[in-house]
């Protein structure tokens, strides 16, 4: 080995060390120029990568479900956490400070001295009293007994024509503040008049001391003439009176009659078995159309029901049967003034007719209702400004029954901006992982069509459920929710085909869970889910020429 | 002892800056400069003065295995005269970690003085250098994706981006024990000046295949100082940045230790350990951190929920807040230690005649966790009394062909001297993946004659020894 190398070293020596380098050079060079002509063979380039990422991850019920497809009704729950659907409408009473009004008003007294009188003032002074009961006037009631004012201005006056000094005090011994009689003192010289107000709010003015007992107060008046040596003309007198401005009340209580403070004639839509599920039956299996009544009044009420059915499309209208024609509501006492009483009467299954009813799927339910104050006799009662009788209809679909057959369909128009690059889209993967919790299997299927409604392709081939039933027990009590995960795959091809679509057909349908090979009643609480997660896998490719 | 085990510890586990290589350097004797590659080595001079501030500079590049050629393997033949790029295959050049890294290094002031067996030396060095290091995962990432083969697999985006700048002051010696043993070692003062340094920047994505959620995890850790002022400012701690070259509180040491043995008249032995040492850094420091660190998320989708009222908008900010939550980043303003690149070298060296030697030099550094070796046999020659050859072929960085040239030229005492590591990089660029080149100039005066002597003086390997000092 050794002599090798030792004779290359000599090798080398001779070959002037210079060719070393030129060797070198040469072949770097030829690297050099060969890699421009790879580049200069260089058109294009090609790339394919396959990506995943998660979508969205769903936590729905069937509160979500319904205000999706619907948007209309309500949604509520017992206290079992069987949920329900709801259709209502209120009907209601004006407010009461519309019902009662306290207009602007005013009242005049004027007193001439009689000789008598004169000439004790001649001798030194004379003093006057004076008692009026002063009416208030109030539109809306018969009989007003009390009121508690929330606003208003109280305007006294007196208007000395006399030569003379005098002073004294205006006294309203029913109308009073923290339980204190209004009371004005005044000192005016001759031939001037005394002008005073105080608000009204918060003051109590009690109408029934006088001998009328109701919609009169007192006012007492004592005027004191010192003698200023000017004597008398003809025509002196003195003008006692008051003025009321821009009140309003809080509360007012007396004698209102019997009105009637609600009347209706309405109907309650029920969309659920209009458009959009027309087919199929959907048997509730314990429908219950409630009429509930809020008082927050001190007037009892009668409610009077005259009309309550329902228009069923094969039959007409179809009368709901043993509701009460009146049905009384207690007022509120005058010691719980504001608070609500409520009251109400139920259909139900059970006492009515209402479950057939709701079976035929009527498209409304119709009624007519009064609200009648003091329909057992003329009372006294109150009223306050915020008082408003409130008469709610509701229809309630508790979820516990059977859904068979049952098809929702809807047509939207449809964009695909987003997939406008489809041409590098080699096919697209969704994941589905799925936990249904409800006693219902949710089928889904979407059309894609053209302008001219033409199906150009669907979402599933074959239709498949997107999730089925949670398992159910006799008794219709979920006792295992289903559990799934697949994937639905879009290629190119369909892609291509999809994006000549401008409109989208939705059909879905969601029959219920069955207990050995039949459908039974089952039961759907807030507490049973819908999980979803979508996960989306596409492999990306391009092959570009430059 | 506690700073005796960090510093082992830290000058082991190198994650400083970038190492030099100098392959070609380390066996010639005839250049004062190879000192510093083995502390052990002795010139061929009696003594030596650099000239200041062009005795010695080095300019050094390499990559982690990435060049030209490679990048054609994924051009692929659409016809004879037109070829296309596979982008998926330019995935196959890279290597886990890919690093590149540049370094200069200027000597300012270089010399040494042999007395009888003992030799003293010192040098002023500024030194520079930049490792920045990028995951293949990144690009697997964007171009395979994650949901094809490697859905499941974990992608770690691990990044690395180290920037140091400090001076060097060294005082050496070495001594030739009576025998066949040489020793020396190397005493460095450091002053840092700048440096970024990323302990850790990583996140790591892993796509569940059940469901294709992303669990992510992440960490950071990244330090900085300057004596300039706040490379990273921060609201709190805003300074202004003004340039200073001779002001650091920044202090370090560092630490050469080199030994040599003669076996025989024709067969020498050495090894060498270089910058072993650290610096600590107090000036202007920024460190960044993880709140939480190496926290995990799992992105699962968007969540809508029964309840839930907000819409998009709001869901993604949530999402925000929530990543800022558990990935926030943290600032302070501590004292850090950088370690200094720490270097190997073991080399093996036969005596063929009186001018010629060949030798064979086994070279070993780390970095991010990750150990470089490289190999370079070599071929020493002198022609005449003038001039040093040494032609080497060194296999470093995944690269097998990489020829180094170091000449060093003698007239009368100047020197000057060029040293390459991959001569042809000019004339084969599509194959480059490392370069480094030091030069500069020296005053050499003692030089041994080309008298016949046999001496082991160095890792030349005992050429002509003349015991008489003057010039060639």
């Amino acid at each position: 080995m050794l002599p090798v190398i030792f004779k290359i070293t000599v090798y080398l020596n001779k070959m002037k060390r210079f060719l070393f380098y030129g060797m070198a050079i040469l072949i770097a060079s030829s690297c050099v120029k060969d890699a421009r002509d790879k580049f200069e063979k260089l058109h294009g380039a090609k790339w394919s990568g396959t990506y995943a990422a998660p979508l969205v991850n769903v936590d729905l019920n069937l509160n979500d479900a319904v205000g999706l497809v619907n948007g209309f009704a309500q949604l509520g729950n017992y206290q079992n956490n069987l949920i329900y659907l709801a259709y209502d409408k209120k009907e209601y009473s004006i407010w009461g400070y519309e019902m009662v009004k306290i207009p602007d008003q005013n009242y005049n007294e004027n007193y001439a001295l009689n000789g008598t009188e004169q000439t004790t003032l001649t001798g030194g002074s004379f003093t006057l009293t004076k008692e009026w009961n002063v009416p208030l006037t109030t539109n809306g009631i018969l009989e007003a007994d009390s009121v508690y004012f929330s606003k208003g201005l109280l305007k006294p006056y007196i208007n000395n024509q006399y030569n003379h000094p005098c002073s004294g005090t205006i006294t309203f011994p029913d109308v009073r503040l923290n339980n204190n009689p209004i009371v004005f003192n005044f000192n005016i010289p001759a031939y001037t008049q005394f002008n005073a107000d105080t608000l009204l709010n918060l003051v109590k003015m009690n109408l029934t001391q006088t001998s009328q007992n109701f919609g009169e107060f007192k006012m007492q008046v004592s005027v004191t003439w010192t003698n200023s040596g000017q004597g008398f003309s003809s025509g002196d007198l003195v003008s006692m009176g008051l003025n009321i401005n821009n009140a309003n009340f809080n509360r007012i209580y007396g004698l209102f009659g019997s009105p009637n403070l609600v009347d209706a004639e309405d109907s309650l839509k029920t969309e659920i078995f209009g458009a959009g599920l027309t087919s199929g039956s959907v048997n509730f299996d314990d429908p219950r159309l409630k009429v509930t009544v809020d008082n927050n009044t001190g007037i009892p009420l009668e409610l009077q029901t005259s009309v309550l059915s329902a228009n069923v499309p094969s039959s007409g209208a179809v009368n709901i049967t043993n509701y009460p024609a009146t049905f009384n509501v207690a007022a509120v006492a005058f010691a719980n003034a504001g608070q609500t009483i409520r009251d109400s009467f139920l259909l139900t299954k059970s006492n009515s007719n209402i479950k057939t009813v709701i079976d035929q799927k009527p498209s409304a339910i119709n009624y007519k209702l009064k609200a009648k104050a003091n329909a057992s006799g003329s009372q006294r009662n109150f009223i306050n400004a915020n008082s408003r009788i409130f008469v709610n209809v509701v229809l309630e679909l508790p979820f516990s029954g059977i859904a068979a057959d049952v098809v929702l369909e809807d047509t939207a128009g449809f964009e695909v901006e987003s997939i406008a690059e489809v041409d590098y889209v080699d096919w697209i993967t969704f994941r589905v992982n799925i936990e249904n919790q409800m006693p219902l299997s949710i089928g889904f299927q979407g059309y894609f069509m053209d302008s001219a409604y033409k199906v150009l392709d669907s979402l599933f081939q074959p239709f498949r459920y997107i999730a089925n039933a949670a398992t159910v027990d006799a008794g219709g009590n979920v006792v295992q929710s289903f559990k799934d995960g697949y994937d639905v795959t879009f290629d190119r091809a369909k892609l291509k085909r999809i994006q000549s679509a401008t409109q989208l057909r939705f059909r879905a349908v969601v029959p219920t869970a069955s207990f050995n090979g039949s459908q039974i009643p089952v039961k759907i609480s807030t507490n049973q889910h819908l999980y979803i997660k979508l996960g989306v896998q596409t492999k990306l490719s391009a092959h570009e020429e430059f | 002892m506690k700073n005796f085990k960090l510093f082992i510890a830290l000058g082991l586990w190198n994650l400083g800056v970038s190492a030099q290589q100098n392959f070609t350097l380390y066996p010639m004797s005839s250049i004062p400069q190879a000192n510093m590659m083995n502390v052990a080595n002795v010139p061929d001079c009696k003594w030596h003065i650099g000239i200041p501030a062009l005795n010695s500079t080095y300019l050094q590049y390499s990559n982690g295995g990435f060049n030209l050629n490679k990048f054609f393997t994924a051009v692929e033949y659409k016809n004879s005269d037109t070829t296309v790029l596979n982008l998926n295959k330019l995935l196959d050049i890279l290597a886990k970690k890919n690093y590149i890294s540049m370094r200069v290094e200027q000597s300012w002031l270089q010399g040494g003085l042999k007395f009888g067996n003992h030799y003293f030396h010192g040098n002023v060095t500024e030194k520079l250098g930049l490792r920045v290091s990028l995951p293949k995962d990144l690009f697997r990432f964007i171009i395979d994706g994650n949901g094809g083969p490697n859905l499941g697999e974990t992608f770690s985006f691990a990044f690395k981006t180290d920037a140091t700048h400090y001076r060097e002051y060294g005082i050496g010696y070495s001594y030739e024990l009576p025998g066949k043993l040489q020793v020396g070692g190397r005493l460095k003062i450091l002053k840092g000046y700048n440096i970024i340094e990323t302990k850790d920047l990583r996140l790591d994505i892993t796509t569940r295949p059940s469901d294709y959620a992303y669990l992510l995890k992440a960490n950071v850790l990244v330090n900085a100082s300057s004596v300039a002022g706040q490379i990273i400012p921060t609201d709190s701690n805003a300074t202004d940045f003004s340039p200073q070259f001779f002001k650091s509180k920044n202090n370090g040491f560092g630490l050469d230790l080199g030994a040599a043995w003669q076996f025989n008249d024709k067969i020498r032995f050495s090894a060498s350990l270089i910058d072993l040492g650290y610096i600590k850094w107090t000036q202007n420091t920024t460190n960044l951190f993880s709140k939480n660190p190496n926290a995990g998320f799992t992105y699962d989708g968007i969540h809508i929920k029964s309840s839930d009222t907000g819409d998009y908008e709001q869901y993604v900010g949530k999402l925000i807040d929530t990543l800022l939550t558990t990935f926030g980043i943290d600032t302070a303003h501590r004292s850090f230690n950088s370690a200094l690149s720490t270097e190997f070298f073991l080399n093996a060296s036969y005596q063929i005649n009186k001018k010629a030697a060949v030798g064979a030099l086994f070279y070993g550094d780390f970095y991010n966790k990750r150990f470089y070796p490289g190999l370079t046999l070599n071929f020493q020659y002198k022609v005449g009394k003038a001039l040093s050859l040494n032609v080497t072929n060194t296999m470093y960085n995944r690269s097998w062909f990489n020829v180094g040239l170091g000449t060093s030229i003698n007239v009368g005492p100047w020197q000057v001297y060029s040293v390459m590591d991959n001569v042809l990089f000019p004339f084969a660029i599509s194959s480059l993946k490392t370069f480094s080149w030091r030069f500069g100039s020296n005053l050499t005066f003692g030089r041994e004659r080309s008298k016949p002597k046999k001496q082991k003086n160095s890792d030349g390997g005992g050429l002509e020894a003349p015991t008489d000092p003057g010039t060639i």
